[in-house]
């Protein structure tokens, strides 16, 4: 009878590759122009609005299950990630950011400190 | 209310849901997360159908008239190029695979007056309403000659 899961908007998938970590979300019935995705503070978040459809007379709903309202969800991919890495594209209702690892910069362990 | 995580904070929420949607037994589908919610509204002379199926091609979906049901099936079919390259799941809360779903319609459709169409994710189907229902009304005048 308990769900674990609670039934919401943009569902997504998170996968990590040997160079980058690939994040499919979810977001059926947008345009491209709707969505929104950007850094802010390490978290990368996407924001989506639905357009109004151009009220049709007559037109009156019988049922709807479909989550009308904005969509937002954030995910913290920390303060290395650059916007310009990050590829985002958007194809059957699934948008996928591919986000590139970045490596820590290297430092000298050895304690010694370089005298120019 | 101090509950175990398994509850979630919004265990209230889950719990009538649940109750909720006892009488859609429809709407359960695999692991209890709703899949291919859908939208029906009344559009004066059809009825328009949009039922979110986010991932799935458009050859991996096919729809039935049977009986008065009109029947969604979709099955997503992974191509062999990305399970190669499909690296570890990190989090995994999107549906992949079969999934099925029915609505009553009425006997009067035939296949040819149902439209579908598939974008971004949402199948579009509109259905006419039925003409006959109302043919009924007007054969009340008869002309008298």
């Amino acid at each position: 009878m308990l769900r674990s899961k609670k039934s919401y908007p943009m569902k997504s998938d998170v996968r990590e590759r040997k160079d980058a970590y690939i994040l499919d979300i979810d977001l059926p019935g947008f345009g491209k122009d709707d969505i929104k995705a950007y850094l802010e503070d390490g978290y990368l978040i996407i924001s989506a609005v639905r357009k109004k459809e151009k009220d049709r007379k007559n037109a009156r709903y019988l049922r709807q299950e479909r989550y009308s309202g904005a969509y937002k969800r954030s995910f913290f991919i920390g303060h290395q990630a650059n916007q310009e890495d990050i590829k985002a594209a958007y194809k059957r209702g699934v948008l996928r950011l591919i986000i590139p690892k970045t490596e820590a910069k290297e430092t000298s362990h050895n304690g010694m400190i370089a005298i120019a | 209310m101090l509950l175990p995580s398994i509850f979630e904070n919004n265990f209230a929420d889950n719990f009538f849901d649940d109750m909720f949607n006892f009488s859609f037994p429809f709407n359960y589908m695999g692991n209890g997360s709703r899949l291919m919610n859908t939208d029906v509204q009344d559009l004066g002379n059809d009825y328009q159908l949009d039922i979110e199926l986010p991932g799935y091609d458009k050859k991996d979906i096919h729809a039935e008239l049977k009986n008065g049901y009109l029947t969604i099936y979709a099955d997503k079919q992974e191509s062999k190029d990305e399970k190669a390259e499909d690296g570890r799941y990190v989090r995994r809360e999107r549906y992949s695979g079969k999934c099925r779903r029915s609505f009553y319609v009425g006997d009067y459709l035939k296949e040819e007056d149902v439209h579908a169409s598939f974008s971004n994710g949402v199948l579009s189907i509109v259905l006419p309403k039925d003409k006959n229902a109302e043919e009924v009304e007007t054969k009340k005048y008869i002309p008298i000659e």
